[in-house]
Parts: structure tokens; C-alpha cells; sequence
């Protein structure tokens, strides 16, 4: 079966239109200090992609500089979608940017693909900047007919205002001259651009050479993420047709009393709606790859747009989705009269089209799972929350001690997803308490006494051995076993943190565990076991 | 450590860090090196010296004296002194590679009056000199010669393993070459962390330390390998010995508590660990992931030792 007639509306260096600048003003658009978009006056001065901010400028002297800001890109996109919403109502939003509808009732209705393709053209270009349009078997296909066929903009600049049909099965040949990195186009993450690098690697330089691999090898070598590319490169589908009917109560329908006027209210329920899909797809073991957004207002008007995204989407990517949305319906930048009268009363997240959550796969040699993304994610938005420095993650260290083998550190100063560890964590640390790790750490060390049956205090001698038999702590109770002492003496070079001590475990009548530390004549309880 | 510090010879940083007084007599340097006309004065027992009567015996069979270098940190008269007055039965001196701390260590053995062994901890299968390394290379095995006639092989052996690696600090020898040469007159303890019972032990579990304990016994004879225990105030040394006390009953060899000596006194723990410092040529604050965590290498009564392997036996 071959894919769905797809037709795909591009709009060339979308951060940069998005930001407002004309293409004809050299401009690039920053994240993380390297260029993710640039004008075409600006790629005419050399700078590309990826480059550093001074690198840009260096090249380009004139150059505006903006920062990301893929809310921005959302919420001016509303309008490109709204204009070319009058020649079909099934467009689909793949990523700010980036659109799609499917081709044949269109083709059918304007003429042929090529009416489709210039009419689409004429209505993007009315509100986008340079605009391609492609129509072709299948998404990627079109994607890339969209794009003229250039998967990178090199030197040349992409000419603007152009259309391209590969004609019904030419998609596969169409696509095979194509180097690997046209797959990153299809699925902007990570993993992709690994993938394609690795390919490359392995000396299969185009989409053709990956076609002609058995797919079966593809996905034994590469996982999920290989049958992706085996179908994407013979011009097939992302997936394989699953007939499979959304489940209807997978819609979440949130009523606003009152109705929401302004965008922050709306978003704020729409990221409850967000987690609640994201809970509810999450216990069917499913993931949303289409995503479809409603609102209706108290008037009784109706929103509606569709929202694709090739790696499903989860509980944030559903919320971001729904917030980008919202502000593209009710944003300032919106014009009056396209605006909705009244308030937003009803909002309703239908997933649109549904596939089983087979996880992502793991790298080949280990790497980044996608529990591990998801906290990074948790945690960035717990620093947006909070400030950067609030938020600290734990960091194995070198240590003797309970509370000196984990320190807590900035989470901004760290990269989550991989173990963190100081450099001195993994010396022997000859003497340092042995596992199991206390699961209670005081902050503060609890005073205590430790006497003999006498009443007596016990200490330990300075050639390290118990004076007294541990009988009691007065404040906890019979002591029933201990092990130890085992005396510490460290950083004698060093007057500021010369410390000397010795350790007992001790285990209480009470069934309670406890690590006592004796410094300086005092014993405290340094740490407690469950 | 940084640029700024004084050039320093090593026996004035040696001197000033184990407060070694020189010999009476003696002006400006108290060495004796061959170019040094000077002859050593002899050692003459301090009058405080009383030995003491052992209320447990005991002999301390493991101890490195400072010859053992940069890692021993008390003069072997020092450690003579020390043993004397705790009561011990004897002490041997086990240094690494060689035997070089005997005559001196004898000289005052035999004026404190306290009982010797000889023997040497020997390094076996390093394929370079360690030098510079926090952790060196190498499993090591202690032999204590069992009379004149054991003492001459142990010698002998140390002798051919140096003269085959020709290059300071890099003997070669292996356990065959050992096997050869011992006839019977050698006791052989398994040695410390670093001896290959305890490394298997710890790092590939009990089965691979009973082969490790096999090979010895092979090597040298049921009635010649004694299996080493030691308890410096770590916590993993009871469970340790418990495993190695399990292997010794298994191969039916004897077991020996030993001190593991490296210093007389706990007070010489800060003169050991810049010594280790200097060794593995980090500063402190760098080495001190491979400090071991307080002065359990000292010498010990034999009261004491059974304190502390009481302990062992009954956990908790």
C-alpha cells in the first residue's frame, strides 16, 4: 500500500519570518549561542547553521541577532495555517514551519496536484516569507518536494515561491539521490542527526542506500528508530496502517467557568487537559502522533487545528502544543477581527491518531533513555519554576563518610541524563562505610550518649578499640549489637578540615539501626538506617 | 604543592618529618652512604626501654621498616624498640624486594633483646617500575626464611629478580621461580590487600580465591603457606578475614594474625601518608582517596591483637 497523497507547505528560515525581520535583512536566530535559523541575506554572507554567535558576526557584520523562541514560531505560524485552512479543512501542523494536508480530495476538487500546489502557494505567500510547496506519496516526500529537493541550504538559496509534484510511486526514486540528512528534516531529534551521522559513518550516503538495505536488517541494527527510516526511505509511511480507532474516551474535554479571555488563564487549564491525556495514553501503553486541538467559545464559535509529531507525543509535548496554539488563536499579535468574541468556554484535546508507545530505543551503547529525558525535562521546568539555582540534583562523590559520598549541586551545572559523579568518587577510599548507604542522613547530628551497663561512658582509645561494652542510649534505647569502631582520621595537612573520629554502627532494641560517630570526647548519631 | 617551596634534601624532609634525632658525634649529615667517610655509630639502647612481659604472645610476622621506601615510616630501630617494649615473642621485618633493613634492624634486636625473623614481601608479575602510581602494580607475597639455609635462597632469590629486571625498583620473578628455590625453608604468609589470595577474594569472589590459595600451596607445600589476617579498624576487614579464615579451612592451612606494619606508633600516620603522597607524587589532597582512613598500621601487643580479632570472630 503505498503512503497517503500528502501536500506539504514550507516556509523557508520560519524563526527568522516568525521574528518579524525581512529576508532581505541579514538576521540569524540564536539558541544555546549557536545559529538555528538564518535569513537568506544572511546565508548569502556565509553564515549557516550551527555556527557560533561571534563566528555569525564574524562572517556578517551587519547581522541582527534574535533569540529562540519556539512559542513565538508557534503563535505566528497560526496565521499561515489559518490562510491555507480556506482551501482544505485538514491541515496539520507538523512544527512551526511546517504544514500538511492531505492532497487528494483537494487534487480532486482544484484540478490536479499542481492546481493544489500553486493555490497553496498563493495563500501561504500571502502571509509567510519564502514559501515552498511540495506534493508527494507520503509525508517525507513532500517535505522534502516541498524544499525544492535541497535538504541542506547551502550555498545556493533556496529559490522562494516554487512548487514541486513527484508524481503518484516516484517517491522512492525521488527521494533516492538524497543524502541521509534529509531524515532529519522528517524527525528533528536528536537520536535522528546520531543516526544520520552513524550512517554516514557506515558509508550509506543517501536515502537510496538505506532503502536498498532488507528492512529487517535495519531494524535488528537500529531499533525503531531503523524500521522508521527503512519505510521513510522506500516512500512509505512513518508507520505501517493501523486501522485502529481512537478510543473515544482518550478525548479530554475541559469546560472553562468562566469562559478563559486571555491566554495565560486558557494555558493554565490547558496543561492540566495536557497531563491528563498524557496520563490517560500513558496507562493504554499508546502514544499521540497527531493531535487534535479545539476550543469553542461562549458565543458558540469553533477553533480547531491538528498538530503532528513523528515521536508521539508526551504529557509536555501535548501542553506546549496546546499553549503555542492558544496563544496563536488569542496571542496580541492576532487581528482584531479574526480574533474569537468571546472567552474560551470549552477546550477539547482529541488525539487524533493513536500508535502504541514502544519506547525509545536504547542507544547502542547505552546512552540517553527516555525516563532519563523525561526527568531532564521535569527538572528544566522545576528551574523555570523556581530559579536555576533551587533546583539541585545529587552527585556521587569521593568520601569516608554517610553524608560526604553525595553532595546535592545545581542541576544547571550539570548534564542530567548521565551518572554524575566527581572526579574523586571512584578512588578506593580505603575505610569508607560499607553498603548498605544509611537511608537517613541528619543535617545536623544528633547529640546522643552511649553508656555501659555501669552507666558509664564508652570511648574509643586512641590505638582504636571500644573502652566500655555499648549497654544503652539513654535517649533511644537498649543497644543490642554494634560493629565497629572504626576510626577516621582525616586531612591532617589541612588545620581548616583536619577531622578525627570514629564510627559504630549500632542496632537498638527497638529493631532501629543507627550510625554513631564519636568526635572530640561526643557522640552524636551521624546517620540512621531503615 | 606549589613552586615556591624551599629546596629541601630528602633526608632533611625525612629527618624533620619523623623527628629523627642524628646520632650524638655525629656533625652536619648523619648518613651513611658508601662516599661518607664516617663510620654508623653503634646503637645504644635507650635507658627508658623496659620490656614488657607479654600478658598474650605474640609475634608480629608482617612489618615494613623505612628501607621498605617511601612506604615503611619508622626506622627499624625504631620498630625494635617498640616491640620490645609492648612484649613481643619476636618481629619479623618483611620489607619490599630486599633485605636491606636487617643488619640495623638486628643490631638493636639484639640489644633491646627481642627475637627476629627474616623475610622480604616480594613483588611478583610487575612488568614496569612503579613509579608515580597511587596504587602500584603487582601481586606481593610475604616469605620469612625459616633458618640461615632459607635466608640464603630468600637472598639468592631476591638477588636474581633484580639482576633479571635490570632496572631499580623492578624485580621479576614468579611463583615457578619461587617454587624452585624455597626446599622447605621458607614460611610463606599470603600477604597483604595486595597479596594474590586477597585480591582474587575481593575482586573475583571466594572460588577464585581458594585457586589463588591452591597455587601456593602447591608452590610451596600444605605446611608452608599460612593464610595472613589483619585488622586495621576497617570495616570490611572482619568480613575479610571471616572469607579468609573460610579458605584457609578449606586448602587446611594454618592462619596468622598479623599487624601489617608499616610504622612503630600511630603517630607516625602523617609521616606514612606524605610518604604515599611522595610515592604516588600527588599532593595529600589528591591522594586522599587512597589514604587508608586512620593509623591501624602500627604495632601491637598481643593483648591488643586479640581484642580486636575477638572482635573479628564475633560480629556485632
Amino acid at each position: 500500500m503505498t503512503a497517503t497523497r500528502t501536500a506539504v507547505v514550507w516556509c523557508a528560515d520560519w524563526p527568522v519570518v516568525a521574528a518579524g525581520i525581512p529576508a532581505t535583512e541579514p538576521a540569524v536566530v540564536l539558541h544555546a549561542n549557536r545559529v538555528v535559523a538564518c535569513s537568506a541575506a544572511a546565508r548569502a554572507e556565509g553564515v549557516r547553521r550551527g555556527l557560533r554567535k561571534r563566528e555569525a558576526q564574524g562572517r556578517c557584520p551587519g547581522l541582527t541577532v534574535v533569540a529562540a523562541d519556539p512559542e513565538r514560531d508557534a503563535r505566528a505560524f497560526e496565521a499561515v495555517a489559518a490562510a491555507v485552512e480556506v482551501m482544505t479543512p485538514r491541515v496539520e501542523i507538523v512544527r512551526p514551519g511546517v504544514l500538511a494536508f492531505p492532497a487528494r480530495g483537494p487534487s480532486r476538487y482544484f484540478g490536479g496536484d499542481e492546481a493544489v500546489a500553486r493555490l497553496a502557494l498563493e495563500h501561504a505567500s500571502r502571509v509567510a516569507g519564502a514559501v515552498g510547496v511540495g506534493v508527494a506519496d507520503g509525508l517525507f516526500a513532500a517535505l522534502l518536494a516541498a524544499r525544492g529537493g535541497v535538504v541542506r541550504a547551502g550555498a545556493g538559496i533556496p529559490a522562494p515561491a516554487r512548487t514541486t509534484v513527484v508524481e503518484p510511486g516516484a517517491s522512492a526514486a525521488f527521494l533516492a539521490p538524497l543524502p541521509v540528512a534529509a531524515f532529519e528534516q522528517a524527525r528533528p531529534e536528536p537520536d535522528t542527526t546520531e543516526l544520520c551521522d552513524l550512517l554516514r559513518r557506515l558509508g550509506l550516503r543517501t536515502v537510496g542506500a538505506v532503502a536498498d538495505l532488507p528492512p529487517a536488517r535495519m531494524v535488528e541494527r537500529f531499533g525503531p528508530l531503523g524500521t522508521l527510516l527503512s519505510r521513510l526511505a522506500r516512500g512509505l509511511e512513518e508507520r505501517p496502517p493501523a486501522p485502529r480507532e481512537v478510543p473515544l474516551d482518550l478525548v479530554v474535554q475541559i469546560e472553562l467557568d468562566p469562559p478563559a479571555e486571555r491566554v495565560e488563564t486558557a494555558a493554565f487549564v490547558a496543561r492540566t487537559a495536557a497531563a491528563e491525556l498524557g496520563e490517560r495514553l500513558e496507562r493504554r501503553g499508546l502514544t499521540c502522533t497527531r493531535l487534535g486541538i479545539e476550543v469553542v467559545t461562549e458565543h458558540d464559535e469553533t477553533r480547531a487545528r491538528r498538530w503532528r509529531h513523528e515521536g508521539g507525543l508526551d504529557a509536555v509535548g501535548i501542553a506546549d502544543r496546546v499553549r503555542w496554539q492558544l496563544d496563536g488563536w488569542l496571542g496580541p499579535q492576532v487581528a482584531h477581527a479574526d480574533r474569537p468574541t468571546g472567552g474560551i468556554a470549552v477546550l477539547r484535546l482529541v488525539p487524533d491518531q493513536v500508535v502504541a508507545d514502544d519506547g525509545r530505543q536504547l542507544g547502542f551503547w547505552g546512552g540517553l533513555r527516555a525516563v532519563d529525558e523525561r526527568a531532564t525535562r521535569a527538572v528544566a521546568r522545576l528551574q523555570g519554576l523556581l530559579g536555576p539555582d533551587a533546583v539541585t540534583v545529587p552527585e556521587r562523590r569521593g568520601g569516608r563518610g554517610p553524608g560526604e559520598r553525595v553532595a546535592l549541586v545545581p542541576a544547571h551545572g550539570v548534564r542530567l541524563g548521565q551518572p554524575a559523579a566527581a572526579g574523586d568518587a571512584d578512588r578506593p577510599w580505603p575505610g569508607h562505610l560499607p553498603a548498605p548507604a544509611p537511608a537517613i542522613v541528619h543535617r545536623e547530628p544528633v547529640p546522643v550518649e552511649l553508656v555501659d551497663a555501669t552507666g558509664e561512658s564508652v570511648r574509643v582509645s586512641g590505638r582504636g578499640l571500644l573502652v566500655g561494652t555499648p549497654a544503652r542510649i539513654p535517649s533511644l534505647g537498649e543497644v543490642t549489637g554494634w560493629a565497629g569502631p572504626w576510626p577516621c582520621e582525616e586531612r591532617w595537612w589541612d588545620p581548616a578540615a583536619a577531622r578525627r573520629r570514629a564510627r559504630l554502627q549500632v542496632t537498638l532494641a527497638d529493631g532501629t539501626a543507627h550510625l554513631l560517630s564519636l568526635e572530640a570526647g561526643r557522640w552524636t548519631v551521624e546517620a540512621t538506617y531503615d | 604543592m606549589g613552586w615556591r617551596n624551599p629546596p629541601i634534601p630528602w633526608r632533611e624532609l625525612e629527618r624533620r618529618l619523623s623527628s629523627w634525632e642524628p646520632a650524638p658525634g655525629v656533625e652536619a649529615d648523619g648518613g651513611d652512604a658508601p662516599a661518607w667517610s664516617r663510620k654508623r655509630a653503634p646503637y645504644t639502647r635507650p635507658d627508658s626501654l623496659v620490656r614488657a612481659a607479654p600478658s598474650v604472645p605474640y609475634a608480629e610476622l608482617h612489618c615494613h621498616t623505612n628501607f621498605s621506601f617511601l612506604d615503611g615510616a619508622s626506622h627499624p630501630q625504631e620498630l625494635a624498640e617498640e616491640a620490645a617494649r609492648l612484649g613481643l615473642s619476636a618481629l619479623a621485618v618483611t620489607d619490599h624486594d630486599g633485605l636491606y633493613g636487617i643488619v640495623r634492624f638486628a643490631e638493636a634486636a639484639r640489644e633491646v633483646g627481642l627475637p627476629t625473623v627474616f623475610g622480604a614481601e616480594l613483588t611478583l608479575g610487575i612488568d614496569r617500575a612503579p613509579v608515580g602510581e597511587a596504587d602500584p602494580p603487582g601481586d606481593h607475597l610475604v616469605v620469612l626464611a625459616r633458618g640461615p639455609e632459607g635466608y640464603a635462597r630468600l637472598s639468592r632469590a631476591i638477588a636474581t629478580a633484580h639482576l633479571r629486571g635490570g632496572e631499580k625498583g623492578r624485580p621479576v620473578t614468579d611463583l615457578a621461580d619461587l617454587a624452585d628455590r624455597h626446599d622447605g625453608h621458607w614460611q610463606v604468609l599470603t600477604g597483604c590487600r595486595k597479596g594474590a589470595v586477597n585480591r582474587a577474594l575481593v575482586e573475583q569472589g571466594p572460588a577464585a580465591g581458594q585457586r589463588a590459595l591452591d597455587r601456593l600451596v602447591e608452590a610451596f607445600g600444605r605446611e608452608r603457606v599460612t593464610v595472613e589476617l589483619w585488622d586495621h579498624g576497617d570495616p570490611l576487614d572482619p568480613a575479610r578475614n571471616d572469607a579468609l579464615v573460610r579458605l584457609a579451612m578449606a586448602a587446611g592451612v594454618d592462619v596468622v594474625a598479623t599487624g601489617n606494619v608499616h610504622y612503630a606508633t600511630p603517630s607516625r600516620r602523617p609521616l606514612a601518608t606524605a610518604l604515599a603522597a611522595v610515592r604516588s607524587r600527588r599532593s595529600l589532597d589528591e591522594v586522599e582517596g587512597w589514604l587508608p582512613a586512620a593509623a591501624g598500621a602500627c604495632l601491637r601487643s598481643g593483648a591488643e591483637q586479640a581484642r580486636r580479632f575477638a572482635r573479628s570472630t564475633t560480629p556485632g
